[in-house]
């Protein structure tokens, strides 16, 4: 086999193109496998299944709450009925079917589990990458900021922001998901600590390309595996607390959630336990759902990790 | 260690800055009248009035910013009109009641959890490791508002075996036996919601920890020196993961705090957590605001603390 030695520029460029977009396509390549093998990993484990089918309960008949749900969530019925025929589950004080509310109640946990953990996957990965791959005094002064902010107590602080702000839906999704994001920056920057001494990387920096494409092509797709983990953590955090506040009677009251049906009944679990039996039982569906799916992509990331059964 | 621990002293300094300019930005960010927002609901406008003049409300936000700051560090939260005293009084009231739910669940939580954890990984792989999983799983789904309300309607309706909520009863002796005893059959169920919500996580962090460990080479060496499984299990993985275990369980005060908040609430428990939920009906935002001041002050000393004595127990650790 000859290679020539002399090439023209254009012929050289053309090659140089040539392998990159080789490179390009093997890289590909590499990641639809790996993204394969993940699945079939996770697909072995049965908790992890059983949580993926708890999690595509809850959110079919979110999905589907119109066609699903026997009344409208706000329509009010005969107060406090005892579950029938009619009211499967019961009406809470105001006569509102709780059946029909924990159905449409499932939107809005669904809503923070996503948009919470969403906001939070995306500013905490681009905090956590710039800083850490620049290093120096960026660095320093960013990870200071970072334990700080760590060290606040989460709950407390979104009570007082929607105490005093206000409880709008959306703007309370992105109030959690801007207060969970620097777990996530904290766990990029650890991954990209190690990933930017990685050979690809220096590569990519001896071939003069600048910081930013490499942060979003290399160093962020490569490092993304646990924080994505603990992002089905943060979604179960946010479920949580989204009833938690609602509990509290922080909740928007133009929709209707598992909190809310719980906050409306507290005061009535002597007359009408079955008010607050239920929208427990659907929080804890959901948690569970995602503490399962949650475990299993953590195990199959890292299989050292021992969570349990393997 | 002096260094590190100086270190960690001093960063109380950026923590409590931070959450006092949170809080100064938030009364700026409420909508309508800063003086308003810092009087709570309800106050009458001479009271306002006279924040506007104590804190400089009408000055440049910069010099706001420094009077409020001059006025937290002389240890004034502010006043609460709802209750009519200073938030600092009312806070530390409240401070006791708080304590004893918190050490009453959690130390039972630690010493259980661990042993749960040590157990379940000593049989890890087997069907005992696995229920333990299941059911600290399932635990950890349970929202500790809703298992408080459970335990309610079991103990306190149905059965009527305990009082579903507050802290005495009216009919109780006031000192002795009495009231002691008065008191722990309230506390009975509030405590036992924030074990049950504390448990699994120390089952987890304790069970990780010691299977992590049972893989180091130093495991494999003791037992190709032909020691017991039990010598292996005990004198060499068990100590070496409880210390870690229990160290990121006396880091995790925010999240007992939180629990703390919703059991009070559910409860009735006269504690904090209370405290911020009368002050969110109230729209009582000095209140608010020096619960939030003050939690985050007390995890971030305990969180020093513990980090302190594991530097001090565990000689591996080194801090320059």
């Amino acid at each position: 086999m000859s290679v020539p030695l002399i090439v023209t520029e254009e012929a050289a460029a053309a090659r140089l193109n040539d392998e990159h977009v080789a490179a390009m396509e093997g890289l590909r390549r590499a990641r639809a496998v790996g993204v394969r093998a993940f699945i079939a990993r996770f697909l072995a484990q049965p908790f992890a299944v059983a949580g993926l089918v708890l999690l595509g309960f809850v959110t079919a008949a979110s999905v589907f709450a119109p066609l699903i749900a026997p009344y409208d969530p706000f329509a009010l019925n005969p107060p406090l009925q005892q579950p029938s025929s009619t009211h499967w589950l019961g009406t809470d004080p105001l006569g509102r079917d709780v059946l029909s509310q924990i159905i449409w109640g499932g939107r809005v946990s669904l809503a923070f589990a996503f948009g919470a953990a969403a906001l939070s996957l995306a500013v905490g990965v681009v905090m956590g990458a710039i800083p850490g791959y620049l290093g120096g005094i960026v660095d320093d002064v960013f990870s200071r900021f970072l334990e700080t902010f760590l060290v606040i107590p989460r709950l407390f602080l979104i009570i007082l922001i929607v105490a005093l702000l206000g409880s709008n839906l959306l703007f309370v999704i992105v109030v959690m998901g801007l207060t969970m994001w620097p777990q996530n920056a904290k766990i990029m920057r650890a991954q990209v600590l190690s990933i930017k001494k990685r050979g690809y990387v220096q590569a990519a920096i001896a071939a003069g390309v600048s910081p930013l494409p490499i942060i979003f092509r290399h160093v962020i797709p490569n490092g993304l595996a646990p924080v994505i983990a603990n992002s089905t953590l943060q979604m179960a955090y946010a479920v949580l607390t989204e009833a938690g506040l609602s509990f509290l009677g922080l909740g928007d009251p133009n929709v209707t959630s598992w909190g809310q049906i719980l906050n409306a009944g507290q005061s009535y679990v002597r007359s009408a336990p079955w008010i607050v039996i239920s929208p427990g039982l659907a929080i804890m569906t959901l948690l569970l759902g995602l503490h399962l799916v949650g475990d299993g992509v953590t195990r199959v990331l890292n299989p050292r990790l021992s969570l349990g059964r393997e | 260690m002096r260094r590190y621990a100086l270190r960690r002293v001093v960063q109380i300094v950026p923590v409590m800055l931070f959450i006092a300019v949170v809080n100064f930005l938030l009364i700026h960010l409420a909508p309508g009248d800063p003086a308003a927002a810092l009087a709570g609901e309800g106050a009458p406008q001479e009271f306002i009035e006279a924040l506007r003049v104590d804190y400089g409300l009408d000055k440049p936000v910069l010099q706001q910013l420094g009077t409020y700051l001059a006025t937290l560090l002389q240890g004034d939260l502010g006043y609460s009109f709802a209750y009519r005293r200073p938030v600092v009084e009312v806070i530390v009231e409240r401070l006791p009641a708080t304590a004893l739910l918190v050490f009453a669940s959690q130390i039972p939580a630690i010493v259980l959890g661990t042993l749960l954890g040590a157990y379940s990984a000593r049989h890890y792989p087997s069907k005992i490791d696995n229920a333990v999983t299941a059911v600290s799983l399932s635990l950890y789904a349970v929202p500790i508002f809703w298992s408080g309300l459970l335990l309610i309607l079991v103990f306190a309706v149905w059965l009527r075996w305990l009082p579903a909520s507050g802290m005495f009863s009216l009919t109780a002796p006031s000192e002795g036996v009495g009231r002691f005893l008065d008191i722990a059959r309230h506390m009975a169920l509030p405590t036992t919601a924030l074990f049950l919500y504390s448990l699994p996580t120390y089952v987890r962090l304790t069970r990780a920890s010691v299977i992590e460990i049972m893989r180091e080479d130093f495991i494999t060496t003791a037992r190709a020196i032909g020691y017991s499984e039990n010598v292996v299990f005990f004198r060499h993985a068990l100590r070496n993961a409880l210390l870690p275990a229990v160290t990121v369980a006396g880091l995790s005060l925010s999240f007992v705090f939180a629990g703390a908040l919703l059991t009070e609430t559910v409860f009735g428990w006269p504690g904090m957590g209370r405290l911020m939920y009368e002050g969110v009906l109230k729209r009582d935002y000095p209140v608010l605001m020096g619960v939030f001041l003050v939690t985050s002050a007390l995890v971030l000393i305990v969180g020093i603390l513990t980090d302190l004595i594991y530097a001090a127990l565990d000689p591996r650790v080194s801090y320059e």
